[in-house]
């Protein structure tokens, strides 16, 4: 089946393969003004926590160069810029310029602009050269990528030997009252916070359903181990709402 | 860090207990300039906190606007402290340490300076109480709590300081609970001086055995 054929899902719907990224270029630029007070009120100020623990599995040090992919408004690459220090380097990395900007004028206002590059990438074909990072991270960004596969072997070629990828994703509760309790809350709460804060409801009843379309734990510790990742791993954060997968370049 | 360590599940809980702590350091910082600055000085430098039971480390990593605290940290740390939660606490908030109550050894590894002017800032950190609640409660209120907090920084202080001598005295003098500096050091003394009686008494045995082997193998031969 060629491109021009292939459908994939946009939420519940589902898309022709070329349209998914169109479609979810929209979502963030719908939302990236507020993306960060919308984090914080529909994760209830969670996503800090789990983005700490997703720094302190990264396991960079000074002089290290890391690539914080899919990194918006860049929570993750302020961190990252203080932990690399003067000979470390910190590319922001995302698809959505919109998203870029933001990102941009918080790396500055958090005096980070020294050691820290803002680039326009499309995470399946990645514009670096081979085993440039000594860490990848991608904080709730591959459950939006078309080709998830594609975006995985090509972190992996970017990444150097030794180094490290880290996903932290939607995933799937463990226990199914949480998973009905989380299901009535983001399906019942969060297309109202979207409609109350930034005028769109249609953003995040798409962050909900999409969250329900991404692989559980096991099938993406699966594609890691696909894409060629080793010593691959998960740990499940909030009873399995989110997870962070790790991986390895060896 | 040893791949075991690394591969241990992060906890949330404790995760959002240093997140607490270090939202409060860096809110004190912010209610004084003078100090949050002189801090700025050490930008990118890394302390690391081993505490022996329970086992736990911390990492304080110094940014320009405060520090960020850390569980786990695969670079080297500046200075590292290593001790039992009281000794640790005595020596980073320079408590008022009484022998045989608290003091016990601390390992110290790395930058010493830098510790010294840790623990001097942590000394003469003023937080402004004012500042931090006026946003909450307006300005008259705010300064009427800030008076209020330091009146009472200043006794607990105070109060934590006699409890500490009062209890050194009760432990070491008064209950006998603890030994004191003299006895230990007498204890030690006849420890060394039984060892080298039980090392001389073992030689002298050795000696015995090896003359009575002697004895009877000279015997055997005549017979």
């Amino acid at each position: 089946m060629n491109d021009e054929t292939k459908v994939t899902h946009f939420g519940y719907q589902q898309v022709p393969w070329q349209e998914k990224q169109q479609k979810v270029a929209g979502v963030f630029r719908s939302v990236a003004g507020k993306y960060d007070v919308m984090n914080d009120l529909i994760s209830m100020g969670s996503h800090r926590l789990l983005k700490r623990m997703t720094i302190e599995l990264a396991g960079v040090r000074p002089g290290h160069k890391v690539l914080d992919l899919a990194g918006g408004t860049g929570d993750l690459a302020i961190k990252f810029s203080r932990l690399v220090g003067e000979t470390g380097q910190v590319v922001l990395a995302d698809i959505n310029d919109a998203m870029l900007a933001v990102g941009r004028d918080r790396l500055f206002d958090a005096g980070c602009s020294h050691n820290t590059q803002v680039t326009q990438v499309n995470g399946e074909c990645l514009p670096f050269e081979d085993n440039s990072f000594h860490c990848i991270t991608i904080a709730f960004g591959l459950r939006n990528i078309t080709d998830k596969d594609a975006a995985l072997r090509s972190m992996l070629r970017v990444l150097k030997p030794g180094g490290r990828l880290l996903v932290l994703e939607f995933s799937t509760p463990v226990h199914k009252p949480l998973a009905k309790a989380y299901e009535l809350y983001s399906f019942g709460v969060w297309p109202k916070l979207g409609k109350l804060i930034v005028n769109d409801a249609d953003s995040y009843q798409y962050l909900a359903e999409s969250i329900r379309m991404h692989p559980d734990q096991d099938t993406l510790q699966g594609m890691m181990d696909q894409a060629g990742f080793a010593r691959t791993e998960y740990f499940n954060m909030l009873g399995g709402i989110v997870a962070l997968h790790r991986g390895f370049k060896f | 860090m040893s791949l075991k360590d690394q591969s241990r599940s992060p906890g949330l809980l404790s995760t959002t207990a240093l997140a607490t702590v270090e939202r409060a350091i860096n809110t004190a910082l912010r209610s004084d300039p003078a100090s949050a600055d002189r801090l700025a000085l050490h930008a990118g430098r890394l302390l690391a906190i081993e505490v022996t039971l329970p086992p736990l480390a911390i990492y304080a990593l110094i940014v320009e606007d405060g520090v960020e605290l850390y569980h786990r940290s695969d670079a080297n740390a500046d200075v590292t402290v290593k001790g039992n939660p009281m000794d640790l606490a005595a020596l980073l908030l320079n408590w008022n340490t009484r022998p045989g109550v608290i003091g016990g050894p601390v390992d110290i590894s790395g930058n010493r300076e830098l510790l010294q002017e840790m623990q001097q800032l942590a000394r003469e950190l003023q937080i402004d109480w004012g500042a931090i609640l006026e946003p909450v409660t307006g300005s008259e209120l705010a300064q009427q709590l800030d008076y209020s907090a330091r009146r009472l920084f200043g006794w607990a202080r105070q109060a934590a300081g006699r409890l500490t001598e009062q209890l050194a005295d009760y432990v070491g003098n008064e209950s006998g609970l603890t030994p004191g500096r003299r006895d230990v050091y007498e204890f030690g003394q006849d420890v060394d001086e039984l060892r080298m009686d039980v090392d001389r008494l073992d030689a002298r045995i050795q000696r015995l055995r090896a003359a009575r082997a002697g004895v009877n193998s000279n015997g055997s031969t005549t017979d």
